[in-house]
This record gives structure tokens, C-alpha cells and sequence, in this order.
């Protein structure tokens, strides 16, 4: 049996490579994360004509050079994994900027293959190359492929094969663009590209489609139009096509409970199974249809090219307060569901603006929050509940902003974010990458988020359920006495009632359960809440409430995805810590503001 | 003369960066290089940042960033 042969797989973002990843790999593909780090590392084992190639999938990346802030993982991987080949892809239409990419490959001394995509598209575009005069020139093995539909894929991994057999030469060009030991000149390298290399590619020049697209989609007064209206087809489908899929789900569990509450067990086991467990599993699962369409999506904005639009339309502003553009699609998400759009911070390469990205996600008001507005509005606020409500989601975005500007100012890490982004050409997306794209998102959610949540919601149905014998989550439970011991804290905020205390912290489990829950421990339906709210809260206090609900600790689901992509216990305590502390200062002053206006 | 000073559709060639190494080291990997033509295409909404055509490349640069690149 031969060694298995390590094939790391290293381009520019936008050239083709998850589509050569996924033709080479087909569904045989291990996602998870790099050791340390919450970039996805993707492998890929396959077996060519007896032989055992692993591919490995590098992030997209415009330098390896060891000065660059850049993804960090590709050099690493390069330098400690010691793959035997590297295969580049590179995007044709743009030879000369790849090319600097290559150089820098290059100065670390392994085999390199170059494989040439999208040439059916630079060749349509009027741009001529001799490609076997490429090679020669580069003394490096080129293979034209076309990625997305697996066009010469054997002809790429027979290079595989001979070249991880053959001996390694440095070109003998090298020593005319190397600067000192492990990097590059830029400068000598585009030299040798125009002396060498652009004899035999000549190119057209100007991009019409680009400019003509870009001419509609970032104009002046359409380009935020436009952005809106496809967020709002892209909200509207998402949720219309989940609903009946979480409605599915849920209908399915109701049958298991009912199987459950059939079997007869002991009222123990059966509500630990019931309320804990499958209503555990019901709230990961419940999450799982709208990650996947809203992934399905967000795939397709990225891959078509659009992405990088949206993030260069509002970054004046977004600039102002330390950030850049390119959290403003992650926060529109927020306003949907935060796990996806904390999850969708991804596409932010900037360690410390990821951070603040994911940081003021919650302050997105979510739609599970809007149910609570509306119920609370409706009693208190009758004549003024869309001015409040609205209110309640601009004071979201407000605080979102100030605490990001807070935050670039308190985190000390590689300074901001420069903001010097690519527009890459519009092309449609491949159904079968954006599927694959949005499969692993949702498949990565329940590994990793789904078991964290999972056995949040048994704890708080064990609080709610013990001693043994009292009504599930009553004054009686230990969760009760807890709010009843909590309740004091709050009732400076004019909502100090117990059962404000124990409907928030079920409202951990999902914002909208505040409503149920009230109503459960008040013994009445939502409509007798009505009669019931005004004599324990005034409307300030009701006010209050509402900013409460919006500012503190989002959904043990949220928590548990930021957890996953902060990578870190301490910095999601710390989250939870200061929200509830910012919570807390803001509900105080609108009610005493509130009061000050004659809410009380 | 100043990149973000490049009107619309006037070519110019680089010829320094003056800004941190970090940023001048993206800069150079998208082909920002002493020598290099550059062509100011248009602007975003906002008119920060622009868009600028390099090495066949469109790329966005905020006027504060080009504001550190020297030209032609």
C-alpha cells in the first residue's frame, strides 16, 4: 500500500476552488474546523488508480507572505503540515494578479501544479493565451480545467501523481524575484510577468460586464433600493419556506410525545423525555430549516459576486463607528434570526471586526422578539404600538453601533480593518456548490451548537421541574424560587413581579416563550394577560420590560453559536456578563424617563 | 499627486505607498505595486470608498487608504 499523497489546495477567493474541491471529492468530504481556529478546514480522501490522494482545502487567500494580516491558517498549514503537492487554481482572466500568489508559493520550495480555470469564459471574453508556453516560461506543470463542471479533473490528479514522484527544482528564475529567505519581491515578480509571461497572454482590457452591472446595482440612488428589496425577498422566502418545514417538525414531535405519553412511564421519565428531551431536540431542530435556506441564499449572494457589494455601499458610515461595511449584511440577518447571521460573521476576514460583528448581533431585534412587542404593546402602548415597536428596533441598531465603536476602541488586536476588498465578477452560482455550501452550515450548527443547546434546555426543564411533585416551572420550582429570588433586581426597572423573573429566564430558551410562560404561571391564556398585566406593571415598566427583552442574553441557541464562533467560554461569559449589564442600564433609564413622562 | 486626487476614468502609476506595512502587503498582493497603472472607475453609493481597476482587477479602497498611495 503507497503513502497517502497530501494535496493542499491554495487560491485567491472567487477563482472556482470549492467547485474543483467538490467535482474532485463528490459528497466524500470531512468539514470541521483548523485546530484553534473557527476558519472551516474541509478534507477530502480520494481513491485515483490505487493510489490514496487527501485533499485539503485552504481558505481563500490573496498572500501567504509572512507580514500580511491574512488568513494566518494557509502558511501555517503550508509550512507544518508539509503537503507533497500544491495545486493553485487560478482564475485566468486574471493571470497576472494570481500569478503574484504563485511567486509567494514558491519561496516555501514544495511542487507546485497550476490549474487554469473559467478558461472557457477568458477565451470567450477575448483574451488569447498559449498555455503550454505559460508553463514553459513558469517551469511549472499547467492543467486547464473548468471547475464547475469537472472538466479535466484526471488529467489534474494524474498530475498528482508524476509530479509528487519527480524531484524538486527550484525554477531557475527564482533567485530574480526572491527576497531574503522566505519572501518575495512584488516588484521583480510582475516584472518577470511582463517580460516573460504576457507575450503569449494578451488581454482585452475592460471588463463591460462588470461596469454595466455595477453601473445598476451600486448606483447612487438604486443601489440601497435594490439591497433592500432583495434582503425582503430573501427574508420573505426564507421564512415562508421554512414555516411549513418547522410546522413539519414540529407536528412530528408532537406525535413522539404522544407516543411517549402512551407508553405510560413513570411522570418522572416521561416529562424528562417530553419537555426535556424532545423539546430539547425540537428547539435545535426548530432552528435547522431556516439556517439552511438563509445559507442557501447567502451562498448565492457570495458566489454570484454581489457580496462584495453590499459591503462597499454603507461602509462610510459603518467606518464612523470602527467597523466596516462588511458587517452590515450579518446585522440585516440578525434582524431575521441571530444564529445565522452570527454564523454568517464568516465572511469577515478581520479577526477583531468579527468579533465586534458577532458581539452586537443580539442587539438585532430577532422576529421571536416581535411576538413579546406586540402582545406588550397591544395592552399598553394601544394608540402608539408600531411607533414604539419600530423604536425598539432602532434603538437596537443604535446601541448596536455605539457598543461597536465602544469595542474598536477596548480590542487590541491587529488594528481595524482596512477594508481593501475585491469586486469580482458576477457569475451564477452552481446550484450543487450553494446546496453543499448550505448543507454544511446546518450540518455544522447541530454538531457543534445543537449539543450545547441540547443540554441548556434539559437544565432549565430540571430547574423547572424539581422538587419532584410542584407545576412545571410554578413559584413552587426551583427556577421559580430562583426568579423569586432575581425578581428584587429587576424592580427598579418597574417590573420586579416574580413572574417577570422566571418568564425571562425561560425566555433563554427562546425569546417567545416569555409569553407562554407568563401566561402559564398567571393561569391564564394570552388574551386573559390583557386584564391581568396592567395590575402588576405600568406602562413604563412595560417599556422597560420590552428593552430588557430586546438587550439581554439572546436564545441559548444564539449563545451556543456564538460560543462555537468566538471559540472561547470566557469571551461568551464575558458577552453575557456585559448585555446583561448594558440590559439592565438602559431598561432603568427608560423607565425612570418613562415615568418622568407620566408612564407610570 | 494622491490616489483618491485620480479623477473617474484617468489612469495613473503608482509610485509609493506610505501607509502601515500591514496594508501596504494587501495592497501589493492585489497588484498595488510601484510601476503599476491604475484606473479610478467609480464610486460607491456613498462615495467612500472608490472603486478602482488594477492588474485587469476591480477593487475597492477607502479615499483614506488611497489618500497614502503616491502616483503618476
Amino acid at each position: 500500500m503507497s503513502k497517502t499523497i497530501i494535496v493542499g489546495l491554495v487560491a485567491n477567493p472567487n477563482t472556482g476552488k470549492t467547485s474543483l474541491l467538490n467535482s474532485l471529492t463528490g459528497m466524500n468530504l470531512h468539514v470541521g474546523n483548523w485546530p484553534g481556529k473557527t476558519v472551516e478546514k474541509k478534507e477530502g480522501l480520494i481513491n485515483f488508480r490505487g493510489n490514496k490522494i487527501k485533499l485539503v482545502d485552504l481558505p481563500g487567500t490573496y498572500s501567504i507572505n509572512p507580514y500580511s494580516n491574512e488568513e494566518k491558517v494557509v502558511r501555517e498549514f503550508l509550512l507544518a503540515e508539509n503537503p507533497d503537492v500544491i495545486i493553485q487554481i487560478i482564475d485566468v482572466n486574471f493571470l497576472e494578479r494570481n500569478l503574484l500568489l504563485t511567486f509567494e508559493l514558491l519561496s516555501l520550495g514544495k511542487k507546485i501544479i497550476l490549474a487554469f480555470n473559467f478558461n472557457k469564459e477568458a477565451r470567450g471574453k477575448g483574451i488569447s493565451y498559449d498555455t503550454d508556453k505559460i508553463a514553459e516560461a513558469l517551469e511549472l506543470p499547467i492543467i486547464e480545467i473548468e471547475a464547475h463542471i469537472g472538466a479535466n479533473k484526471n488529467s489534474l490528479l494524474q498530475k498528482i501523481l508524476e509530479i509528487n514522484n519527480s524531484v524538486y527544482n527550484n525554477p531557475s528564475y527564482f533567485g530574480t524575484i526572491a527576497k531574503g529567505e522566505d519572501d518575495i519581491s512584488h516588484r521583480s515578480a510582475l516584472d518577470f510577468i511582463k517580460q516573460k509571461i504576457l507575450l503569449f497572454y494578451k488581454s482585452s482590457g475592460n471588463d463591460r460586464k462588470i461596469a454595466k452591472m455595477d453601473n445598476w446595482l451600486l448606483n447612487r440612488y438604486l443601489a440601497l433600493p435594490i439591497f433592500f428589496l432583495i434582503i425582503y425577498l430573501l427574508f420573505k422566502t426564507t421564512f415562508t419556506f421554512s414555516a411549513p418545514l418547522v410546522n413539519g417538525i414540529d407536528y412530528l414531535f408532537s406525535l413522539l410525545a404522544g407516543i411517549i405519553a402512551n407508553l405510560n412511564l413513570p411522570s418522572f421519565w416521561s416529562s424528562l423525555f417530553i419537555d426535556g428531551i424532545v423539546g430539547g431536540v425540537g428547539s435545535v431542530l426548530s432552528f435547522t430549516p431556516l439556517i439552511f435556506i438563509l445559507f442557501l441564499f447567502i451562498a448565492i449572494l457570495e458566489d454570484s459576486g454581489y457580496l462584495a457589494r453590499t459591503v462597499i455601499m454603507l461602509d462610510r458610515i459603518f467606518h464612523k463607528f470602527g467597523i466596516s461595511g462588511q458587517t452590515f449584511l450579518p446585522m440585516i440577518l440578525g434582524f431575521g434570526c441571530n444564529v445565522p447571521a452570527i454564523m454568517a460573521t464568516r465572511t469577515i476576514h478581520h479577526k477583531k471586526e468579527r468579533m465586534i460583528a458577532i458581539f452586537i448581533n443580539s442587539f438585532m431585534s430577532c422576529s421571536a422578539r416581535l411576538p413579546v412587542y406586540v402582545l406588550f404593546t397591544a395592552i399598553f402602548f394601544p394608540k402608539n404600538a408600531t411607533t414604539v415597536i419600530m423604536g425598539l428596533y432602532l434603538g437596537g441598531v443604535a446601541i448596536g453601533l455605539l457598543a461597536s465603536l465602544l469595542l474598536s476602541k477596548i480590542i487590541k488586536i491587529n488594528g481595524e480593518n482596512a477594508l481593501i476588498i475585491e469586486l469580482p465578477p458576477y457569475r451564477w452560482p452552481s446550484l450543487k456548490n450553494v446546496i453543499k455550501h448550505a448543507w454544511w452550515q446546518m450540518s455544522m450548527f447541530i454538531k457543534k451548537a445543537g449539543t450545547l443547546i441540547l443540554g441548556a434546555v434539559v437544565v432549565i426543564w430540571l430547574l423547572a421541574s424539581l422538587p419532584w411533585g410542584v407545576g412545571y416551572g410554578s413559584s413552587d420550582s426551583i427556577l421559580g424560587h430562583i426568579g423569586q429570588f432575581v425578581a428584587p433586581v429587576f424592580r427598579p426597572l418597574g417590573f420586579g413581579h416574580w413572574s417577570f423573573a422566571i418568564a425571562l429566564i425561560f425566555g433563554l430558551v427562546a425569546k417567545e416563550v416569555v409569553i407562554g410562560t407568563l401566561g402559564t404561571l398567571h393561569g391564564v391564556s394570552e388574551d386573559g394577560l390583557a386584564s391581568i398585566l396592567p395590575s402588576l406593571i405600568n406602562p413604563a415598566g412595560a417599556l422597560a420590560l420590552l428593552v430588557f427583552i430586546l438587550l439581554y442574553v439572546p436564545c441559548l441557541a444564539a449563545v451556543a453559536t456564538m460560543k462555537k464562533e468566538l471559540g472561547s467560554w470566557k469571551l461568551t461569559s464575558v458577552y453575557a456578563i456585559s448585555v446583561m449589564a448594558i440590559a439592565w442600564v438602559v431598561a432603568f433609564l427608560v423607565y425612570k424617563i418613562g415615568l418622568m413622562l407620566g408612564l407610570g | 499627486m494622491f490616489l483618491n486626487d485620480l479623477p473617474i476614468n484617468k489612469t495613473g502609476t503608482i509610485k509609493r505607498i506610505f501607509t502601515d506595512d500591514a496594508v501596504k502587503e494587501r495592497l501589493h498582493s492585489f497588484g498595488l505595486i510601484k510601476g503599476v497603472e491604475i484606473i479610478p472607475v467609480k464610486k460607491s453609493p456613498l462615495g467612500c470608498p472608490r472603486i478602482y481597476r488594477c492588474l485587469n482587477t476591480t477593487i475597492a479602497i477607502r479615499n483614506k487608504t488611497a489618500k497614502q498611495i503616491e502616483i503618476l
